[in-house]
């Protein structure tokens, strides 16, 4: 008795690691750290600093890297530093840590702590008192002296918003005592088929909880040997990877962790649920909110919570911390009270509006953030989108699913795709469409000149040294004002005019942008496929689906295990990505190896058995492949050569006079479209392999008469005008040759 | 046996039909096979043990009770059919060759005209059936079954100790449907859980405890899926497995055609108030998921309670032993004779007009009706059966002691099963023996 209230009289003490160490916030976190981003137009480390503060947290130790002397800026003047607080807050800054085990090795060196503390391995947000746990968790200490860490973790199943859409673990939890026994982390990409409990977990254990349905929200209760484990492990480096694992799969050091879990709304009515619960360790309460932004899924997702008042009592209305009074509307919409709504706006609900902003008539917003001072301009739409403080959006501008950052501005006529990110001052426009999960930023990434493999590996280790170096050499232009004056060097800076639009400033950030144009990475290496996909899933706005082949194989495939195709674990293209790349290297072979056509032909008729494709898609990929080995330097022979070579397999794919159309068709959206064909020789190029086909009696005259007559009432979107232009002598020639036919071929 | 004309009127159409099982077990042959007993007559704490699974039936409200049984016992259970006093309407059906309890099913099958519940004869429950038929009728499931931990033993007995298949059980929390059965080897291997199980049951209790009370609640269509199917062969081993894992596997539903059996209406009834919120976000926008959620197998878990079945040796003595300690009332018949320092323990039982003779003791024992027992005899854990003589000095402990066999002066049996009508010679001592008519212990 007496011990335990001596131990109830230990200060309790935070750790709170500020750095993630990745790029997931990336290019917002260029110029700030991570955690004094807005999240309801809140710095989050509030909030994180609010629930440890309500908990009765006396010290507060937090560790961050990047931008460490804005954050210690930013504690001094907060209220966290005056007089009234209870509790203490320190920032330390841990220069030398690349991960979060060296981040807690530096603190394990500098902190003195004898008891129990409450770890937050980033930015968390809650609304439960934290020292109840502390109090289980001591009190499980004395039934279970190896137990080191209480990991508290949130209900949320599959398709929840909060569910970790790239990580797939699944909890084995010993029932009634809640503690851990195994823990199973898959990626969502690689979308395994089965998950394996060691027989040994089983041997002593009878009954498991298996719950695949649990997300982390990175708050533990940690024993002191904690840090002493990461200073005696220095190995360790990631805080599930490696210490979690380690622990669990660990013959030697003999730790317990046990896990706290926090029910979601929807209640059980399993007999089987109540038994087990009901020789239970009475832990404390089981509902209430917790959550972590890891990434900006996850932080759209609890930005919505918190619109949503799940988070009660943290709710935008109800901010300890800001000078903004928001006032809660019917349809969960705050307002600031200087905000000004035009008549004709439309703020339809999950709104916050914050302070002096202003929108305008015909415009719409609805389940999104606005910080202070946005403008939206008319006819504009923003939809499920967080725009920081100072962003201005021109007219006729529709945002999705995005993240803008500090004082962007977009222009006219902008439409952003879901799930880009946009750092701070980059504008962007006019008249153009950013594809989804585009990430720009106002400075180019100067990583891209090295080589791709140490551009991956600084990437990973040095990045947010790199943020520091940046974040002090760019201080001279990340003056409110603006970046159009340039101080630089070299002068007129180049932005990425293709990608921010005419009138732009900024560049495209990272790898997203092969991402961003779709199928072109199919061809790339699969590894950096998986990669970018995780990244895509981190990102707000990503659904599942985004894991590409996730849908389809999904339930039909893997779902029966009696088809014996376990361990099938490599990425999966979807078939038609799949049939795609087999065309192109079946082609690619048959040029590179001078087969002989009927060769190919026999090659390329097996795929279309194997991949049960119909005769028009065959006829487009085949045509497609084949037109893309035509030398365009040395184009009028090069194009007869190829033709020439690969007739006789074109004309397997032609049968009717329908088809000869579709294969001018072809060839047109072929010379209108590809990349590589320069602008100049697009019309040369069509004439040339109209002339082609003709010759090479592929393509009857009638055939190509009626498709030009056909094109030349579409609409210019659909048809490339030039190439019509250019085939209008080659028609008229055949007009005159030939005129009963093109009657015919009218008639047809 | 049951008319036909009854059809029409669904007044007359029962809302449950049970099947009861009164099949030989494999476990019990020791005490059953040689003289052509009815497994389902042997006596629990002195009363035939169907008597406690028609008891069971008839409080939960289930009155049209279709025992099957074999040839060879159908007199037998008509006979004692006549004379138990119940309530319900019981038919008995007498099978000539049954290959399985599916078999035994098929055969029946024109006797059931509605949902129907199979169990066995031998099984004790201390849950109220309306317990459990209750939740049945609230969630319409496919298949209602009943697992159960284990009781402790009670020191078993007979000569054999008894093997049960352990099984790997998944239960979905929130639902509690039985979404994964599984048997366990022997040599212990990791257990590879499948993915595709996991993400549609995320919060599943994984137990190694259960066991299968044969319990089966089904709805109609499930008959008229076995009678297509004459594959399967057991319920427990075939029928169940099975549907368990259509409700993760679509393809199953298809390869087994067993969608087609799914009445359309209880689609809709299953699809009810009663799925968690989160499980119908969880499933949406999948394809056939009307169809596998109507393939519900629920499960009802009893923990830490009397239950069992007496399918085995040890079992059935178990069983004894607890049922005698929680019977109320008198253990000892009032016709029952006890000479002077006889001992009758607080969880023994003796019959109507035993004798026992002076200075016995009887002690976690069950007695049955008009036994002969001489002096200073000594019964510890064991089951002895009507009829049965046993002479001066014995010492019986853990022992089956069937129906008119005679026991000599000062044998001493230990963890024996004695067959019936046999005479076991004077001073014999045995152990661990099955002493059958031609067993060659004596010799």
């Amino acid at each position: 008795m007496n011990l335990a209230k001596e131990e109830d009289k230990v200060e309790l003490k935070a750790i709170v690691l500020a750095d993630s160490f990745d790029e997931l916030f990336q290019p917002l976190s260029l110029n700030k750290p991570r955690c004094l981003l807005p999240l309801c137009n809140v710095p989050m480390i509030e909030y994180t600093l609010e629930v440890l503060a309500l908990s009765g947290v006396v010290e507060t130790i937090i560790l961050c890297k990047a931008h460490a002397d804005k954050l210690v800026q930013y504690i001094k003047q907060s209220q966290w530093t005056r007089g009234h607080m209870q509790m203490k807050v320190v920032v330390r800054t841990v220069r030398q840590a690349t991960t979060i085990g060296d981040a807690l090795r530096a603190a394990d060196e500098f902190s003195a702590t004898i008891s129990d503390f409450i770890l937050c391995t980033g930015i968390v947000m809650s609304n439960i008192n934290l020292s109840r746990l502390v109090a289980a968790h001591r009190a499980n200490k004395k039934r279970d002296p190896n137990h080191i860490m209480t990991m508290l973790l949130q209900e949320a199943t599959g398709s929840h918003r909060r569910h970790d859409l790239c990580d797939e673990s699944v909890y084995f939890i010993e029932p009634g005592t809640s503690r851990l026994l195994a823990l199973n982390s898959h990626s969502s990409v690689s979308r395994v088929r089965s998950t394996v409990i060691q027989s040994t977990v089983l041997a002593e254990h009878a009954e498991v909880e298996v719950r695949a349905d649990l997300t982390d929200t990175n708050i533990s209760i940690c024993s002191p040997d904690v840090l002493a484990l990461f200073t005696e492990n220095f190995d360790y480096h990631i805080m599930r990877r490696d210490f979690i694992h380690g622990i669990l799969e660990s013959d030697i050091l003999s730790k317990t962790i046990y896990a706290h879990i926090l029910e979601g709304t929807s209640t059980s009515v399993g007999e089987a649920f109540d038994l087990l619960a009901a020789e239970g360790l009475a832990f404390v309460s089981h509902s209430g909110y917790a959550a972590s932004v890891t990434d900006t899924a996850a932080y759209d997702a609890i930005s919505r919570d918190m619109i949503g008042r799940w988070t009660y009592p943290l709710c935008p209305d109800n901010n300890p911390s800001t000078g903004a009074e928001y006032s809660y509307h019917r349809g969960a919409v705050y307002k600031a009270s200087s905000v000004r709504l035009d008549r004709q706006s439309r703020v339809e609900h999950h709104v916050i509006l914050g302070a002096n902003t202003h929108v305008a008539n015909f415009s719409c917003i609805s389940d999104s953030v606005l910080g202070q001072q946005c403008l939206i301009g008319e006819q504009s739409t923003v939809r499920g989108s967080y725009l920081f403080a100072g962003v201005k959006v021109g007219q006729n501008v529709t945002i999705e699913n995005s993240i803008l950052g500090e004082r962007v501005t977009i222009l006219d006529n902008v439409v952003i795709g879901r799930g880009c990110l946009i750092g701070d001052d980059v504008t962007v426009g006019p008249n153009i469409t950013i594809p989804p999960f585009t990430r720009i930023a106002r400075r180019p990434m100067r990583l891209n000149m090295g080589s791709p493999e140490s551009m991956q590996d600084e990437l990973e280790s040095d990045d947010e040294d790199e943020e520091i170096g940046w974040a002090e050499s760019n201080t001279a232009e990340s003056n409110p004002d603006g970046g159009a004056h340039m101080t630089e060097a070299d002068g007129q800076e180049q932005f990425d005019t293709q990608a921010v639009g005419a009138e732009g400033i900024g560049y495209v950030w990272a790898n997203s942008t092969t991402a961003g144009t779709g199928f072109a990475s199919d061809y790339e290496d699969d590894e950096d496929d998986m990669e970018q996909r995780l990244q895509r899933l981190h990102t707000i706005g990503s659904t599942l689906a985004d894991a590409a082949h996730a849908e389809s194989d999904h339930d039909y495939d893997s779902m029966d295990e009696e088809t014996g195709d376990h361990g099938h674990e490599e990425v999966k293209l979807t078939p038609q990505e799949e049939f795609e790349r087999e065309l192109h290297l079946t082609i690619k072979r048959a040029c590179d190896e001078d087969l002989s056509p009927s060769k190919s032909a026999l090659e390329i008729k097996s795929l279309r058995m194997s991949y049960n494709k119909e005769q028009d898609d065959m006829r487009a990929g085949v045509m497609q492949e084949v037109l893309r080995t035509i030398d365009i330097a040395s184009m009028a022979e090069s194009a007869a050569r190829v033709m020439r070579k690969w007739a006789p397999v074109i004309e397997e794919y032609i049968s009717d006079g329908r088809d000869q159309l579709d294969l001018v068709g072809i060839l047109e959206r072929y010379c209108a479209l590809e990349d590589k064909v320069d602008d100049a020789s697009r019309s040369r190029l069509f004439v040339r392999l109209v002339y082609l086909v003709y010759q090479l009696d592929i393509v009857e005259d009638v055939a190509i008469i009626a498709w030009f007559n056909r094109a030349e009432k579409k609409p210019a979107s659909e048809v490339h005008p030039e190439l019509l232009r250019a085939l209008q002598p080659v028609v008229d020639g055949l007009n005159e040759s030939d005129d009963e036919s093109e009657e015919e071929s009218e008639s047809d | 046996m049951f008319s036909v004309a009854a059809q029409p009127f669904d007044s007359h159409k029962p809302e449950v039909t049970a099947v009861v099982l009164a099949l030989p077990e494999k476990g019990m042959a020791v005490l059953t096979e040689h003289a052509n007993m009815s497994h389902a007559l042997l006596p629990i704490a002195n009363r035939p043990m169907i008597w406690y699974t028609l008891q069971w039936l008839e409080q939960g409200g289930i009155l049209d009770i279709k025992i099957v049984t074999t040839r060879e016992s159908e007199a037998d259970i008509v006979g004692y059919i006549e004379v138990y006093k119940g309530i319900a309407s019981i038919t008995v059906k007498a099978l000539g060759d049954v290959s399985g309890t599916a078999d035994a099913l098929r055969q029946v099958a024109p006797l059931i005209k509605s949902n129907f519940v199979v169990m066995p004869c031998d099984l004790v429950v201390d849950v109220p059936a309306t317990h459990f038929f209750d939740l049945v009728r609230i969630k319409r499931p496919a298949v209602a079954t009943m697992f159960c931990e284990p009781m402790k033993s009670e020191g078993g007995g007979g000569s054999t100790k008894s093997a049960d298949t352990q099984l790997c059980v998944g239960i979905d929390q929130p639902t509690s449907r039985l979404v994964l059965l599984q048997e366990i080897e022997e040599e212990r291997e990791d257990l590879a859980l499948s993915m595709p199980l996991i993400r549609r049951f995320p919060s599943m209790a994984l137990s190694e405890k259960m066991q299968d009370t044969h319990v089966y609640m089904f709805q109609r269509w499930v008959l008229d899926f076995v009678m297509a199917h004459s594959e399967i062969e057991s319920l427990q081993e075939d029928l169940l497995p099975l549907l368990v894992r259509a409700q993760s596997q679509p393809r199953l539903l298809e390869k087994h055609e067993i969608a087609k059996y799914i009445p359309e209406a209880s689609t809709t009834a299953s699809m009810g108030v009663y799925d968690s919120a989160a499980q119908l976000g969880l499933n949406a926008g999948e394809g056939g998921q009307s169809k596998q959620d109507s393939l519900e197998v629920f499960v009802y878990v009893r923990r830490g309670g009397i239950i069992g079945r007496a399918n085995e040796v040890p079992r059935y003595c178990d069983l004894n032993s607890v049922v005698t300690r929680i019977t109320t009332g008198a253990h000892t018949d009032s016709s029952a004779v006890l000479a002077q320092q006889t001992q009758v323990g607080t969880e023994s039982m003796v019959g109507a007009s035993s004798q026992l003779r002076e200075r016995c003791s009887v002690k976690r024992s069950v007695v049955g009706a008009h036994c002969n027992i001489g002096k200073d005899v000594k019964i510890i854990n064991s089951v002895v059966m009507d009829h049965v003589t046993i002479g001066d000095g014995v010492r019986l402990e853990s022992c089956v002691v069937c129906k008119l066999a005679t026991i000599g002066n000062s044998a001493q049996l230990k963890g024996c099963e004695v067959a019936p009508n046999v005479f076991v010679p004077d001073a014999s001592n045995l152990k661990n023996t099955e002493i059958t008519d031609d067993s060659e212990v004596f010799d």
